[in-house]
C-alpha cells in the first residue's frame, strides 16, 4: 500500500536492509580503537573499534590481518557494513592498518617478536649480494622521488645494468598487497633478477608501515631472490629491511652498495698497477744488484784460480827448464856417443870406439879417438 | 786418447809423473831428451787449455 510504513518479516528486512547498506556505503572506512580482539579456531577474527561515545563490531579472518594485533591499537580498518540475520550488526572487513605513531610502533614490536622467534631476521639466512648485478629487480613507486635517485645514482656509478622496475604503491592500505606481489612476480620469473630492491624514500610512521607488515616482511623472507630493503630516511627501520639479506641506509645508499663506483675502481686499478709495477721494479732491482754481486764475487774467485794455476804453470816451466838434458851444450859443454849411439863418459870408452859422434849446441859432428893426452 | 782431449787436471798429473821421472833419469840423457820433449808438448795444451779458458770466462763477463 503506497504511504504506508512497510511491514517485512525479519528475514526481508535484513536483505533490504543490507541492499540499502551497500547502495550507500558500498565499502566503507572506520578509524578507532581496537577493543575485545579474538581469534577463534585460529581463523574467525572478531573485534571491536570503539572511541569516545561509540563501538562497532567486525568481522574477518586470520589471513586480512596485519600481523599480530592487541587492543589499543588504533586501526583503519575497510570493509562493508553488514546486518547478519543471526548474529547482529558488524561490518566484514577488507583490510586493516594500524595507523598512529604509537600504535604502529607498538604493533611493529609485536611483530618483530613474533617473526624473531621464527627466525626471519636471523644472520644465518643472510646471502651475499651479487655485485656488480646484471639485472636488478626493482620495487617502488615509478612517481616517487626514491626512484629516480636509485636509478641516477646506479647509471652514474656503474651504468649497463639492466633494471626491470614492478611500479607498486608503497604506502597506503593497498601497498602491503601491491609489494607482496611484486616480490612474488619476480620470484616466479623463468629468469629471475638477481637481485631485488625495495626501496621507498622519507615519511611519516604512518606512510612506511607497509613494510613493516606481516605478508610484506614474510615475502622478503621467503625470496629466492636475495633482497636488499632500503626504506625512508637513515634513522628508519622497517621489518623487511631487518628480513631482507641486505640493509641500505636510504635508496640512494641501495644503489651505492649495490654497484661499485666506475671512476673508484678506475683509480683502484691504477693504484694497484703502479703499486705492482714499483713492487716489481724494486724487486728486480734488489734482484738484479744482488746477482751483479754474485757475479762479481765469482768473477774474483776464478781470476783467482786462474791466476794460480797460470802462477803453478809458470813454476812447472822453470823446473822443466832446469831439467833440460841439452842445457849444458848451450854452455859448451858436448855430448860424445859411439857409432852405437852409446854416450862415452870415459877416456877408456872413447879409445875403444872407433868413430865418436859429437852433439853440441847446434849440431853434431863425427869424430875419431887420435891420442891420449 | 789424444793430449787435446784431455782435461787440465790430467796433463797436469801427466807433467808431473813425467818430471819425477826426468829427475830420476837425468843421467840416461837419450831418455830424459825424450821425456823433456814429452813434457814440453804438454806444458802446450795446458798452456793453450789455460788461454781457452780465459777467453771463455771473459766472454761469460758482463759489459761494465
Amino acid at each position: 500500500m503506497i504511504g504506508a510504513d512497510p511491514t517485512l518479516s525479519v528475514s526481508e528486512f535484513v536483505a533490504v536492509f543490507n541492499q540499502s547498506l551497500e547502495m550507500i556505503y558500498p565499502r566503507v572506512g572506520i578509524v578507532g580503537e581496537l577493543a575485545n580482539f579474538r581469534v577463534s579456531k585460529g581463523r574467525w577474527v572478531y573485534f571491536d573499534l570503539k572511541d569516545d561515545n561509540s563501538s562497532v563490531k567486525f568481522f574477518t579472518t586470520v589471513n586480512a590481518l596485519p600481523g599480530p594485533l592487541e587492543d589499543g591499537l588504533t586501526l583503519e580498518v575497510f570493509g562493508q557494513p553488514r546486518l547478519h540475520n543471526l548474529y547482529g550488526f558488524s561490518v566484514n572487513v577488507d583490510s586493516i592498518q594500524v595507523v598512529g605513531e604509537g600504535s604502529i610502533a607498538k604493533a611493529q614490536a609485536l611483530l618483530a617478536k613474533k617473526l624473531e622467534t621464527e627466525g626471519l631476521f636471523s644472520q644465518d639466512r643472510k646471502r651475499p649480494l651479487p655485485y656488480p648485478p646484471q639485472r636488478i629487480g626493482l620495487i617502488t613507486s615509478i612517481e616517487s622521488a626514491a626512484y629516480a635517485d636509485f636509478i641516477k645514482i646506479i647509471n652514474a656509478r656503474w651504468g649497463s645494468i639492466e633494471i626491470q622496475l614492478v611500479d607498486s604503491l608503497v604506502q597506503g592500505v593497498e601497498a602491503p598487497a601491491q609489494l607482496t606481489a611484486a616480490i612474488e612476480y619476480f620470484n616466479q620469473m623463468a629468469n629471475p633478477p638477481e637481485v631485488l630492491a625495495l626501496i621507498r624514500g622519507g615519511g611519516s610512521a604512518d606512510d612506511l608501515a607497509a613494510f613493516s607488515t606481516e605478508s610484506v616482511v614474510r615475502a622478503v623472507a621467503a625470496s629466492r631472490v636475495p633482497t636488499l630493503v632500503a626504506i625512508g630516511h637513515e634513522i628508519d627501520l622497517s621489518l623487511a629491511e631487518l628480513a631482507a639479506d641486505k640493509r641500505a641506509s636510504t635508496p640512494s645508499n641501495a644503489a651505492e652498495l649495490m654497484v661499485p663506483d666506475m671512476k673508484t675502481e678506475h683509480q683502484q686499478m691504477a693504484n694497484l698497477k703502479s703499486q705492482l709495477f714499483r713492487i716489481f721494479s724494486d724487486n728486480h732491482t734488489a734482484k738484479s744488484q744482488k746477482l751483479l754481486d754474485i757475479q762479481e764475487k765469482l768473477d774474483e774467485i776464478l781470476d783467482n784460480v786462474f791466476v794460480q794455476t797460470s802462477y803453478e804453470l809458470g813454476q812447472k816451466r822453470l823446473l822443466l827448464r832446469a831439467l833440460n838434458p841439452q842445457a849444458p851444450l848451450k854452455r859448451g859443454f858436448a855430448l860424445v856417443k859411439d857409432s852405437n849411439g852409446k854416450i862415452i863418459k870415459t877416456v877408456k870408452s872413447a879409445k875403444a870406439a872407433e868413430n865418436l859422434l859429437i852433439n853440441l849446441s847446434d849440431g853434431s859432428v863425427n869424430a875419431k879417438v887420435i891420442e891420449e893426452e | 786418447m789424444s793430449q787435446s782431449q784431455k782435461t787440465y787436471r790430467e796433463l797436469k798429473d801427466e807433467l808431473d809423473k813425467i818430471i819425477l821421472e826426468l829427475e830420476a833419469n837425468i843421467d840416461d840423457i837419450d831418455k830424459a831428451i825424450k821425456q823433456y820433449q814429452a813434457a814440453q808438448i804438454v806444458i802446450e795444451q795446458m798452456e793453450k787449455y789455460l788461454d781457452k779458458t780465459k777467453a771463455k770466462i771473459e766472454t761469460l763477463k758482463p759489459p761494465k
